[in-house]
């Protein structure tokens, strides 16, 4: 176990900026989720502290050890790739016992610790199998037991749950999270999924262009996101822009040229050019001519089951909305919208 | 009606061609140990028997030849083998990072040395090797087999090497193994079958070539074919001893062919997560 340091760290790949991390610190035993849309260079950061990519200027330090000059097979940072990467030619026992082999351990100490990882990872069968007989979720989990045989002091991983079907990945998303818990390993994981860091995490590291555009507990950024593109990214759907009034509190409105006045949580000087981020879930369909509330045009209901999807029309905005199932709504009927302030993001609108 | 017609066909021309191949191949056989063998009766010989092989290893130049032959297959092998595996290692796992101009460059070069014609390029070394002094050298006849097995090697063990996903090499340094162990224990288990391909087509073409060693080795160095010719155009004919030297070439040739054949049945490489 140890902690990670990232200093100046900067890397590219021709012409392109893959990292730009001037200070980071992952505390000793902290679950760290780096997320943002392909290519925005969490994966180059993982692989930077697996030294699988070298960076061009910086340090990378392993508690008060800079690593940069040394190789991969020597940092003791076991990593669990997307692909997983089992080793074809070798049974599951082989591929898990691996580290421990390239290490020269005895046999019978590489037997017993297999047998352990593959308790872990509740597959005690499947030593003699070759991984192609596995299935995609067994094979995530050998992958798992691989990493955990050599006893990493961090454990990375890197989309570890993208190739597996979407019921399978969220139950093995929480059965991560134990684990990772009961290990009490440093761990960075890489996804591009929101939720999964959501789950998987005790940090969320936001990129977008080589850089950390927000860093905080995971409730914390996806409730305050500190900019559009992280709002955006946290699923916000819709993007009213205005002026912002005086901040009240944590509360402020946004004004539109129109005069549509949306409240929401945000701390921008009054007057600043400010984007008003709203979810689905954080806009209501009240009956039409509610007093206070913005008159709009129902544009669609959609019945998904357990709620409808509903599109508004508010001037020349289009906004999307939920409301409860079976609740009557038609295509061109008219209503209000009744916006929860706690779950619309105010920010800055910046180029 | 219209399934069995296109059965009659296909039958017809896997017949014709399978003729074509064991007719030329069975004479050779039965030449080689025909005793006896009249004119009046073309079909079978009269007696058969294992005098003219045995005749081969009573001969001192041919022992030589058949020595010579089977020594410049495998010094051919061996350095061919030595040359590209590091070659193919970097082409198809470091360079792969800067794909583009390096693959290009081997898939243009690999293919050009298999259209030439080997008489012209015989010539060409001719005159460089007349004035390096590799005229008549085992060196000489090496380096000249090499200019067409090396292409090919190289083209087979790049092949095999792109085949590895770099994943795996990551993934078995980050687990703590130093490239030797890498090289060792994933690579070279994952691309034995293209090395043996390479080494195999390296043997049996240095095996049987023909016109670079009767251009720049003889008459110093001899190989079987060189002999063949001699007895079926030279001044002592002889087709009976030019067949038992040439089961010497296609015995090897059709063991090696099975080899391979087998090899590659079994051969699956498999991509990464499948």
């Amino acid at each position: 176990m140890t902690s990670i340091t990232f200093t100046g760290i900067r890397t590219r790949f021709g012409e392109t900026l893959a990292n730009d991390i001037p200070a980071l610190t992952i505390p000793s035993g902290e679950i760290v989720c780096f997320v943002g849309p392909s290519g925005c260079g969490k994966t180059t950061a993982l692989r930077t502290i697996a030294g699988l990519v070298m960076q061009d200027s910086g340090d990378i330090a392993f508690g008060d050890r800079v690593v940069n000059d040394v190789p991969p097979e020597a940092r003791n940072a076991a990593m669990v790739f997307q692909n997983y990467a089992l080793f074809p030619h070798m049974t599951v026992a082989q591929n898990v016992g691996f580290g421990l082999s390239v290490r020269g351990r005895p046999a019978g100490e590489i037997a017993a610790k297999v047998a352990e990882m593959l308790e872990v990872v509740q597959l005690p069968q499947v030593g003699e199998r070759y991984p192609r007989q596995l299935s995609g979720g067994q094979q995530q989990r050998i992958a798992v037991a691989r990493a955990l045989a050599t006893e990493p002091d961090i454990l990375l991983f890197d989309e570890p749950l993208s190739n597996l079907d979407a019921k399978l990945r969220e139950g093995l998303r929480f059965e991560l999270r134990q684990l990772l818990e009961r290990l009490g390993v440093t761990t960075v994981y890489v996804t591009h999924d929101q939720t999964e860091a959501m789950v998987i995490g005790d940090r969320m590291l936001v990129m977008n262009g080589g850089r950390i555009v927000q860093d905080g507990r995971p409730a914390e950024v996806y409730r305050r996101p500190v900019n559009r593109f992280v709002a955006d990214f946290l699923g916000a759907s819709d993007v009213i822009a205005g002026t912002a009034t005086a901040p009240m509190g944590e509360r402020q409105a946004v004004v539109t040229p129109e005069g549509l006045r949306i409240e929401g949580l945000g701390s921008l000087a009054e007057g600043a050019p400010a984007l008003a981020c709203l979810r689905p879930s954080g806009v209501e369909i009240a009956p039409a001519g509610t007093a206070g509330l913005p008159a709009v045009e129902i544009l669609s209901a959609t019945d998904l089951g357990d709620r409808s999807e509903v599109l508004l029309a508010v001037g020349r905005h289009r906004i999307r909305a939920q409301s409860g199932a079976r609740a009557g709504l038609a295509a061109g009927q008219q209503a209000a919208m009744r916006i929860d302030p706690e779950r619309c993001i105010i920010v800055g609108d910046e180029p | 009606m219209r399934r069995e017609g296109w059965n009659v066909w296909a039958a017809g021309i896997v017949g014709l061609a399978i003729v074509l191949i064991l007719v030329p191949l069975g004479l050779v056989f039965l030449y080689a140990f025909a005793t006896k063998w009249f004119a009046s009766s073309p079909w079978w010989p009269q007696e058969m028997g294992t005098k003219w092989l045995l005749s081969i290893f009573e001969t001192e130049n041919l022992v030589n030849a058949l020595l010579n032959s089977y020594l410049l297959a495998a010094l051919t092998t061996v350095a061919t083998l030595a040359l590209t595996f590091p070659a193919a290692y970097v082409l198809g796992t470091r360079a792969r990072q800067a794909a583009g101009w390096p693959g290009r460059a081997i898939e243009t070069f690999s293919n050009l040395p298999l259209a030439f014609p080997t008489i012209t390029v015989a010539l060409g070394l001719l005159w460089l090797y007349r004035s390096t002094g590799l005229t008549n050298t085992y060196l000489g006849i090496v380096l000249a087999h090499m200019i067409m097995a090396v292409p090919y090697a190289l083209r087979a063990m790049v092949g095999a090497f792109l085949m590895v996903p770099p994943e795996y090499e990551e993934a078995a340094r980050n687990l703590g193994a130093s490239r030797l162990q890498v090289m060792r224990r994933i690579y070279l288990p994952l691309v034995w079958r293209g090395v043996l391909a390479a080494g195999i087509f390296a043997f049996s073409w240095s095996l049987n070539e023909f016109v670079l060693v009767l251009m720049l080795g003889f008459p110093d160095v001899e190989t079987i074919p060189i002999q063949i010719y001699q007895f079926v155009g030279g001044y002592y004919l002889h087709p009976q001893k030019a067949a038992v030297l040439g089961l010497f070439l296609l015995i090897p040739a059709l063991a090696l062919m099975y080899g391979v054949e087998r090899l590659l049945k079994g051969a699956s490489v498999v991509p990464a997560g499948a």
